[in-house]
Order: C-alpha cells, then sequence, then structure tokens
C-alpha cells in the first residue's frame, strides 16, 4: 500500500532539501489514514491531488528564497570581499593564470573565427526573403557531363510554361561592356538577367523600379538597372541617375533602377548592372535549342519540395526530348537544388573539416588548461585545508573559486575575442574564388551566437578541477594532510598525453596532406611558363574596330607596338589564354573499345608569337606560318591530346580535323596546357589568327624582367594606338594562376596552422604533466637516488614515464588519421591520404618532441639532492 | 514597522492554525486546521512553502521532532510562532479590524 511512486517523486524534486523527509512522511502517513477509511483507488487519487497543487507553492517558494539569498548576499559586504580574494589569487598565480588565458584564448579565438565562417557560409539562410524556395536547375542525362549547368533559351521557356511547381523562374548570363563617357574608359561586369529574376530572388528596387514585361519585348529601348555599389561609387547613391543613359559598348542604355541593398551579390562575385537578357540576333548559338548558355534559377511554389519539383520538372524534360529529339535527346531529366547549397557545396566539406579541426584543437586546449588547473589545485590544497579550518565554509570556497574560474574565463574569451576577428579578416580579404558568400562573414553575429556557450564551456572547464579538490580539502579539512596524486590521478594524466598527442598527430597528417598537395599544384607541369608573362584583355573602341579587319588591324598594331618596348621579348593576342580569358569550345566524337565517346576541344585563335609568349614548345611538325595565320589555308596546330583522340599513337602531322563546316589540315603538335592545375589537360586546338574577326582578344607579353614593372608603358602604347582602349584585369600570369588555388591554399594554410597550435600545446601539455609528476614525486626521487639510481636512469625513467602514454596515442591517432582519410581523399592531387610514409615522419617526428618536453623537467628530477628533500619537512609540494 | 511586514491572506491563516494547534502544528495538521475552519482545500506543498516563508520572515520556527514514539513513528516538523510573529500576527488582525467596515458576521457551523 504504497502512494504513486513517479508523484512522490515529482514531489521531492520540487521541495527544498529541508522539507523533503518531513513532508514524504506526512504525505505517506496522510495516505495510509485516507485508504484504511476509504478506498486506495481514492488515496491515490487524493494523493495525485495534493502534490499536483503542491508543485507551484513549492516550486515558487524555492525561486523566491533563492532570490532573497543572493540578494542578501549581494547587498553584504562579503561578496566584495570574496571578489577581492578570488581576483587577487588570480594574479598571485600569474603564471599559471597567463597560461590558461593564453592557451584558451588562442583555441578560442581560432574556434570563434572559423564559428563566424561556418555560420556566415553554410549556417545562416541566404539574404533573399524566404531562400528556402530559390532553386538552380539544369538539364541531366545519362550522357551529359555532370559538370554542366546552362540550359538553352528556349528550355528555359518551355520549363516556366510547363512547370506547376515553380512559381516564377529565370536566367542569367554574365556579360562585360566597356563604359565610356564616365572618365576613363573601364570594364564593367554585369548581368543579363531574363524576365522575372527579380522574382525569384525576391530582390526589391532601392530607387526606380526593376524589369517589366516590356522590357524583354521584341525591339524594346535598351535599360540597364544599377547594382547598388555601383550606384554608390559611381553616382554616390544620388537618385538623379534614375533616366541618365550609360554608355555601354557605345550604346546608351537608360537608368530605370537601381537595385536595394543585399548582404550578398548574386549571381557571382560584385558585378555592376542588370541587363535585360533575350538571344541577341547577332549571337547564333543564343536562337538555337541546342545550345546552353543560361544559369536557371527558380522559385517553387510554397509546400512544394525540391523532390516534388524534380519529378515534375523531370517529366517536362522528357516531354521536350520527344517533341524535339533533335537538341533534347540526351535532356533526360532536370536535377534542381536548393540555391544555397549550389553556392556552397564545394566550400561544405571543408569547412566542415576545419570545423572539425578546430573542435580538436579545443579539446587539446582544454585538456591542457584542466591539468595544469588540477596539478596547481593539489598546490594550493593547503590554502584551501587552511581557509577551511579558519572558518571559511564550502560554499564561500566554492564561491571564491568560481569568481576566479569567471575572471579567468573571462579574460580567455576576450583574448579570443580581439585574436578571432584578425583571423576573421584573412577570411574575408580571401579571393573570391575561396570561399563562397565571404562578404556575409561578420565576427559579430556569430560572437553573440557562439560566444556565450565558449564563456560558459570554459568556465566549467576552469571550475571543475578546483571546485573537485575545495571539496576534498573541505572533506579532509586537516592542514597537515597532502595528498599527493593518487593512482587514479595519475591514469588520467597519461590519458591526457595520450589524447593531445593522438589528436595531434590526426590534426598534423592533414595539415600536411593539404600542404603537400598545395606544393604540388604549385609545382605541377602546366605545360607553358608563367614567369615574366604580363596579361590583359584589351578591347578596342568602337571607332577602331568597325569591321573584322579593322579589328585585326588594331590588335596587329597593338602587338607591333608592345614588341618595340625595351624588355619585351615576345607578344601575342589570342581569344583564349589559360587563367585569362576561356574562350569557346566544341565536342568532337571518338570511337575506341569502349564505345563513343565525346571529348570538348578548346578552340584558341591566337597570333605568331603566341606558343613564344607562353614558352610552349612544338613538339612536331611546325607552328603556323604567316602566310597561314593571314588566312592563305586552312592550317591548324593541335594538342597532343587532340592529337591522340584523333589519331591515336599514329602521327596527327599531316592529318585533317573537321570544325565550323570546313576541313582544316594539321601542321603541328604542342603539349597539353593545364586550364585548371588540379585536372587534367583538355584537347586544344589553335586556329590561324584572321578567324578571331572582331572578338575580344587577350594580350600576352612575355617580358625579359619583372613584367609588372612594364604595365604603365604598355598601356601608354596601347592608348596612343587607341586613346578609347579599354584595358582591363591586367596582371601577371604567375598572380592569376596563384589566384586560382585560393580554396587549395586556404585549406592548407587554416590546417596547418590548426596542426601546429595543436601540437604546440600537446607538447605543452606533455611538458607540464611531466614537470607536475617530478614536483610531486619529489621524495620517491630522492629515496631511489639515495638508493643508488644513477642520474641517466632517472632521467631515462622519467622521460620513459611520459613517453609511453604519447606512443599509444601516437598509435591511436596514425589508426584515426588513417580511418578518417577517404574523407580528405577528394581534397587531395595525386597522392594518397593513407600514405604510410607520412603516418611515419609525422609520429616520429611528434614524439621527437614529446622526448623533448619531457626531458626538460627529468633533467630538473635527476639533478634534485636526496639529502635536501629527504630533510624537507614536506611543506613544499 | 517595516514594509514587508503584512502578511497574506493565506499566511494569516496558516499563523492562526499555527496558534490553535500550539505544540501540535505540523504540515498536514495545519492543513487540516484551514480546510475544517475555512472550508478551503489546502494542498500541502503550500503549506510548507508559506512556513519556509514565514520562517526566512523570522515570524515562525520550525523544529525537526524526534521521531513519534509509536511503531513505524517519523520525525516531524513543527512550526511555533515567535515574539514577532504573535506581534505580526497581532499588529495584522488589528489593521484588519480597523480598515473593515461593520459586515454582520456570516456563522458557520
Amino acid at each position: 500500500m504504497t502512494p504513486p511512486r513517479l508523484t512522490r517523486a515529482l514531489l521531492q524534486a520540487c521541495a527544498a532539501p529541508a522539507d523533503r523527509a518531513p513532508l514524504r512522511a506526512e504525505l505517506d502517513d496522510e495516505f495510509v489514514r485516507v485508504a484504511s477509511m476509504q478506498s486506495i483507488a481514492a488515496a491515490r487519487r487524493w494523493y495525485r491531488r495534493q502534490v499536483r497543487r503542491s508543485i507551484a507553492p513549492l516550486l515558487a517558494e524555492r525561486a523566491r528564497s533563492w532570490l532573497r539569498r543572493s540578494n542578501r548576499f549581494l547587498r553584504s559586504q562579503q561578496w566584495r570581499t570574496d571578489m577581492k580574494q578570488g581576483l587577487r589569487s588570480v594574479w598571485r598565480h600569474k603564471r599559471v593564470s597567463v597560461a590558461v588565458v593564453i592557451t584558451l584564448g588562442l583555441a578560442l579565438g581560432a574556434a570563434l573565427a572559423v564559428a563566424a565562417v561556418v555560420d556566415a557560409v553554410l549556417l545562416r539562410p541566404l539574404p533573399f526573403p524566404d531562400p528556402g524556395r530559390i532553386v538552380a536547375m539544369w538539364n541531366t542525362g545519362p550522357k551529359l557531363p555532370a559538370t554542366v549547368r546552362a540550359i538553352s533559351f528556349q528550355d528555359l521557356e518551355d520549363w516556366r510554361e510547363m512547370s506547376k511547381t515553380l512559381e516564377v523562374a529565370s536566367g542569367f548570363t554574365p556579360v562585360s561592356a566597356t563604359l565610356t563617357e564616365r572618365g576613363d574608359p573601364r570594364r564593367l561586369e554585369g548581368m543579363r538577367v531574363a524576365r522575372d529574376f527579380d522574382r525569384v530572388l525576391g530582390m526589391r528596387p532601392e530607387v526606380g523600379r526593376l524589369f517589366v514585361a516590356e522590357d524583354f519585348a521584341e525591339g524594346a529601348p535598351d535599360v540597364v538597372v544599377l547594382a547598388n555599389g555601383f550606384w554608390r561609387r559611381e553616382f554616390g547613391s544620388r537618385t538623379d541617375a534614375i533616366g541618365q543613359a550609360l554608355m555601354l559598348d557605345g550604346r546608351p542604355w537608360r537608368i530605370v533602377g537601381v537595385l536595394a541593398d543585399v548582404a550578398m551579390t548574386y549571381p557571382t562575385a560584385p558585378h555592376d548592372f542588370w541587363r535585360p537578357l533575350l538571344p541577341r540576333a547577332g549571337a547564333q548559338w543564343e536562337s538555337q535549342r541546342a545550345t546552353g548558355w543560361l544559369n536557371a534559377v527558380g522559385r517553387l511554389r510554397p509546400g512544394v519540395s525540391v523532390d516534388e519539383a524534380r519529378g515534375e520538372l523531370s517529366a517536362v524534360a522528357r516531354a521536350l526530348a520527344e517533341r524535339y529529339p533533335g537538341s533534347n535527346r540526351e535532356r533526360q531529366a532536370i536535377d534542381l537544388r536548393s540555391l544555397k547549397d549550389e553556392l556552397v557545396a564545394d566550400a561544405r566539406a571543408a569547412l566542415w573539416l576545419v570545423a572539425a579541426a578546430v573542435g580538436a584543437l579545443l579539446l587539446v586546449a582544454f585538456g591542457n588548461v584542466v591539468h595544469l588547473l588540477v596539478a596547481h589545485a593539489v598546490v594550493r590544497q593547503r590554502e584551501f585545508a587552511v581557509r577551511h579550518a579558519l572558518g571559511a565554509t564550502p560554499g564561500r570556497l566554492g564561491r571564491q573559486i568560481g569568481i576566479e574560474a569567471a575572471a579567468l574565463g573571462a579574460a580567455a574569451v576576450c583574448f579570443g575575442l580581439v585574436i578571432a576577428p584578425l583571423l576573421v579578416e584573412i577570411f574575408v580579404t580571401l579571393p573570391a574564388n575561396a570561399l563562397p558568400r565571404q562578404s556575409e562573414i561578420a565576427i559579430v553575429p556569430a560572437a553573440m551566437r557562439w560566444g556565450v556557450v565558449m564563456l560558459a564551456l570554459t568556465v566549467a572547464v576552469i571550475a571543475w578541477p578546483h571546485a573537485r579538490l575545495a571539496s576534498r580539502s573541505t572533506a579532509i579539512g586537516a592542514a597537515s594532510t597532502r595528498i599527493v596524486g593518487s593512482r587514479a590521478d595519475r591514469r588520467v594524466r597519461q590519458a591526457l598525453i595520450g589524447t593531445q598527442v593522438a589528436l595531434s598527430i590526426v590534426l598534423l597528417t592533414g595539415g600536411a596532406l593539404f600542404v603537400r598537395t598545395l606544393i604540388a599544384l604549385q609545382t605541377v607541369d602546366a605545360g607553358f611558363s608563367s614567369d615574366n608573362v604580363l596579361t590583359m584583355q584589351v578591347t578596342p573602341s568602337r571607332g577602331h574596330a568597325p569591321s573584322a579587319a579593322a579589328t585585326m588591324q588594331f590588335y596587329g598594331n597593338a602587338l607591333d607596338a608592345i614588341r618595340a618596348v625595351p624588355g619585351v621579348e615576345a607578344a601575342a593576342a589570342s581569344t583564349s589564354v589559360p587563367y585569362v580569358v576561356s574562350g569557346w569550345a566544341f565536342g568532337i566524337s571518338s570511337k575506341d573499345a569502349s564505345g563513343e565517346q565525346r571529348h570538348p576541344v578548346r578552340v584558341s585563335v591566337a597570333s605568331p608569337q603566341h606558343f613564344d609568349a607562353l614558352r610552349v614548345p612544338i613538339i612536331e611538325g611546325r607552328p603556323l606560318s604567316d602566310d597561314e595565320q593571314r588566312g592563305g589555308a586552312d592550317a591548324v596546330v593541335v594538342s597532343r591530346a587532340l592529337a591522340r583522340v584523333l589519331y591515336g599513337s599514329r602521327s596527327a602531322v599531316g592529318g585533317t580535323l573537321d570544325y565550323s563546316g570546313r576541313t582544316w589540315t594539321i601542321v603541328g603538335v604542342v603539349p597539353d596546357l593545364r586550364w585548371r592545375l588540379d585536372q587534367a589537360p583538355i584537347a586544344e586546338v589553335y586556329l590561324p589568327w584572321h578567324n578571331a574577326g572582331q572578338r575580344p582578344q587577350a594580350i600576352v607579353v612575355r617580358t625579359s624582367g619583372d613584367a609588372a614593372s612594364l604595365t604603365d608603358l604598355v598601356g601608354q602604347r596601347l592608348r596612343a594606338i587607341d586613346p578609347g582602349v579599354t584595358i582591363a584585369e591586367v596582371s601577371s600570369l604567375r598572380e592569376r594562376m596563384a589566384v586560382t588555388l585560393a580554396p587549395q591554399r586556404l585549406r592548407a594554410a587554416l590546417l596547418a596552422s590548426l596542426a601546429g597550435l595543436a601540437a604546440m600545446l600537446a607538447m605543452f601539455g606533455v611538458y607540464s604533466v611531466t614537470a607536475f609528476a617530478v614536483a610531486t614525486e619529489a621524495r620517491e626521487q630522492a629515496i631511489r637516488v639515495a638508493l643508488g639510481e644513477t642520474r641517466e636512469r632517472a632521467r631515462r625513467r622519467v622521460v620513459g614515464a611520459s613517453l609511453k602514454p604519447a606512443m599509444i596515442g601516437a598509435a591511436l591517432g596514425v589508426a584515426v588519421a588513417w580511418a578518417c582519410g577517404r574523407f580528405v581523399q577528394s581534397f587531395l592531387f595525386e597522392m594518397r591520404a593513407d600514405d604510410p610514409r607520412l603516418f611515419a615522419v609525422v609520429s616520429v617526428a611528434l614524439l621527437a618532441l614529446t622526448v623533448v618536453a619531457a626531458w626538460l623537467p627529468a633533467s630538473r628530477a635527476a639533478r634534485l639532492d636526496p639529502s635536501v628533500v629527504l630533510r624537507d619537512t614536506g611543506d613544499q609540494v | 514597522m517595516p514594509k514587508g511586514r503584512f502578511l497574506g491572506e493565506f499566511e494569516l491563516y496558516v499563523m492562526g492554525a499555527v496558534v490553535r494547534l500550539g505544540g501540535e502544528a505540523y504540515g498536514m495538521a495545519i492543513s487540516r486546521e484551514i480546510e475544517s475552519r475555512t472550508g478551503r482545500t489546502v494542498a500541502i506543498g503550500a503549506v510548507y512553502a508559506t512556513l519556509a516563508r514565514l520562517e526566512d520572515k523570522g515570524l515562525v520556527t520550525l523544529t525537526t521532532t524526534d521521531p513519534l514514539p509509536v511503531p513505524g513513528g517519523r520525525a516531524r516538523r513543527l512550526a511555533r510562532l515567535t515574539a514577532d510573529g504573535r506581534r505580526a500576527l497581532a499588529h495584522s488582525t488589528a489593521m484588519l479590524a480597523e480598515m473593515l467596515p461593520a459586515f454582520p458576521q456570516e456563522r458557520r457551523r
């Protein structure tokens, strides 16, 4: 005959500690009475009702009493004394305090910086209204390359028409234009955006209007919408910019509006204007359904999932494939992905990897601090015992410990907050391709969100060792008692060394792999030489390029003028130059045992001296002759990859290639060029220069000295020929190549520095653990020496005691690193994540450092004079 | 009379019950006393909470008794008014009588 157990437990939890036993007893007695007078069921009902109605007053009274007590404490002078005592104690133990603040501050700073980046890039939604419904869309099919996202204008129109799951769909393609009549001619970057693009993103105008349906009609007047940043820079935020004309490529475009200021610029990095997108009459491919040239985006109807939309749109794709077999046969389905995922996909894995590394670093740092403070607390045991003996209550001691911990924790977090912005600064100023959404990275919101968590964690970590010890020393309560590290404590210390070494090994192997990848990429043979090469995109003004012949004349004169500059070894112009301008490509088919295969072929229309300027050797045959360059014969030079596709192991020189309705004779073969350092080269064909027509070209200048020093001189020569010439993206080829490695450089730098920091902290941990062991075991050591242990053996024993857990940790670390290998493999370039040599080098190096870190305190132990130590009464610890 | 010495209605009930019960004022007895006199059902938790508050104000003292000398007898927490408590009770009832107009007394029982 017992009351309901759960109910009783609940009541016990709510009551104040002093009330618990009598309350329970009284209720139990009454329960028995009610049960005997009525029934057990009635008694239970009565009991439950009593408890139900008791909870609120009990809890309220406990809260009130807590408030009363803390209020009384705050009003008393005691807290000031406690505060003073706590801060004085932090000050008195300066060395420990500084070590704690620096260790934790560094780790917290790194963690906060990475938290800011992860928060901005991966966690925060895109800064558009209802961003979860914005999707990127593209065609897929078993025979379509997975990386191609572009679709045709006609397909976009049909998707828009036929889909029920999309609220709106639109597309865009980047465009550049030369701005004139506003100071020096400049190149602007813009977007051609299709109908409803603003509705997909939910963009609003800052002033004026965005595009309306009439702007997309055939023969509509030329209008342009300015990006907010461009408007502020160029027009000083003046609203009378609306209605003015902007001269782009020699034509006036009327400004109708300005985009609102949004934290993020999409699509792509900062751009200056939007223009309505319609297929242009001059650009044949834009009117063909067969060619993909647009990036499609859409906004799903509310409540529609990405999967539903994918299913529906794929049905649309199949219908189109049936209706237009000529162009759409391979476009079997449509895939779509939320815009955020599409934007951050490449960075996601890398960022989580870095976040994991920071987590490991925090663990190492927290481990260090806990040990440092445990050791320190043992030292302070006498202080606590004395204070307890003098009448300090456990609560009072605990409060002082709390104040100390809070002061140290706050100092550490402050230190972290000082260095975190410096680290974040590095992220924000990275080249635009290193990380998506860079402009949104900010320390303040992240600090608000994560800083409190980190502070709480830090204070808990700092307070724990002391609190444990304070309670222990009050339990013992006698000043003379000394707790030398127990066996369990020793185990904990060994585990600490092992864990720190293991984590360091994991981070170091990761860092080493990323650094090696970066070095491998920087030294990979790109097929050309980028030293002392100046590159720029040069576009003549309209007056100098009314026709194809005039355009060619301009580039010919420009090259002649540049070649006359002292220090120039070679100069060439081309429609495509690696890392400068990508030109265009077509596809050819080859047949082999595995069936028909499509190969992309990059087309480069290049002037004489192109191969000289890039130092590309002719490996077979000869370069194009001057006559061929002028169009005397349809001859081409092909890259080795193209020669292999066309003629296998046979010689390609003298063979032919069909392209653009003509048959071209192959006269020479050059090596393959890497257009991306981390990818295999693709096939290339070099056409005679006169085929460039009116296309804008890039100029490549090889110099005998520093390329950048000729920038001004080359610019002057070009302006002498055409004062209205646009010269854009002037930089050395080496620089441009380096920029493409920004993601790899970021990863390598981050992981390597985190790994270095972790290893440093781990070694500091080994040192302090060993030093503490030596200090607490001084008597034991002295006895050993007195009994005849040599210094050499003593030293070896002490080092060995720290090395053993380190070795176990190293083995564990290698195992973990090996298991994690497959996560990082995709980031690596031509190397394996489970390279045993790397594991060996890293482990041996770290163990060697462990020996050094343990050696210093070990030597001190060996130098102990047993007669002094043993005579000591034991006051020192 | 310092602020905060005014007693709430339920506090008055509890203190009154403590006085009536003399040396037998423990939680359940107080609860029963109030129930029988006012007809208001009282949760024991409310009595405990109120006693704790009154103790904190220095109006009652709580002592834990030795276990009752019967089989299964258990310790109880006994309440008794302090001198302050008596003064506060007297003061509060006097003030109440002073403030309230004379109603015809509603007789119970």
